[in-house]
């Protein structure tokens, strides 16, 4: 992601059209932020992330499990 | 290679024909939600069903989520004799989906699928509106709380130059 992108886009996280779907998110709750950071990332690299969390919390689960939690 | 990368490679190598849809093909496009499954949509031939299992045989597959110890084989003449099936693999949980709620099947999710990269793997990815799509037809909650999230990212993706390499960056 070039300089100018995400320029504009940090300027639509911070100043989203009224009723735009930006907006909602916003007012949801989403972190676009995190999201902003992730359309930095090559796709394999997401996958990567999201891989790497969840191998994460199956060992967190798994740790419970074994502590008969 | 992580756990989900093997079953997509060897999907690929067999020939298989798969749309990676659902939360991972939220995730190509940029989403923070997280799954511990990997949902793919397949074409329903007989061709398809061999070269499904020639890929994911040895790892393994069978139903998930069934009471105790009870063992099912799950090979192509089940596939055949299905549509949607959760399945749980040696590299992780694994859906496959012969049809979805608000798309259609394989034919209606290849119209606007995206050709992706992961590190040497090539596959087809649902686009964006495809998830949103069946996300919206699905109405659970855990899928209605992430159309905000995928909304936004529509927007935010207008706004995004073409890349250099063709793959997002």
């Amino acid at each position: 992601m070039d300089a100018q992108t995400e320029k504009e886009l940090r300027e639509l996280i911070d100043n989203p059209p009224k009723g735009s779907a930006v907006a909602a998110a916003k007012a949801y709750g989403v972190d676009l932020y995190s999201v902003l950071e992730n359309l930095k990332l090559t796709v394999a690299e997401r996958f990567q992330r999201a891989e790497q969390e969840r191998l994460f919390v199956e060992h967190l689960r798994a740790g419970g499990q074994k502590a008969g939690l | 290679m992580t756990g989900f990368e093997r079953l997509l490679n060897a999907l690929a190598e067999n020939q298989a024909k798969f749309i990676i849809v659902g939360a991972y093909a939220a995730i190509a496009h940029g989403s923070t939600q997280r799954t511990d499954d990997l949902d793919i949509c397949y074409e329903r031939t007989p061709d398809n069903y061999k070269n499904i299992m020639k890929a994911i045989g040895p790892f393994h597959p069978r139903p998930r989520d069934l009471p105790g110890d009870l063992k099912v084989p799950f090979d192509e003449h089940s596939l055949a004799q299905g549509t949607n099936f959760t399945l749980v693999t040696d590299h992780g949980k694994l859906d496959l989906l012969g049809e979805m709620s608000g798309v259609g099947g394989y034919k209606e999710a290849l119209v606007d699928a995206e050709v992706i990269n992961l590190g040497g793997i090539i596959c087809r990815v649902a686009s964006l509106d495809t998830v949103i799509r069946s996300k919206e037809a699905a109405d659970r909650p855990k899928d209605r709380a992430s159309l905000p999230e995928l909304k936004a990212l529509q927007m935010m993706n207008k706004l995004k130059r073409p890349e250099r390499d063709g793959h997002d960056r």
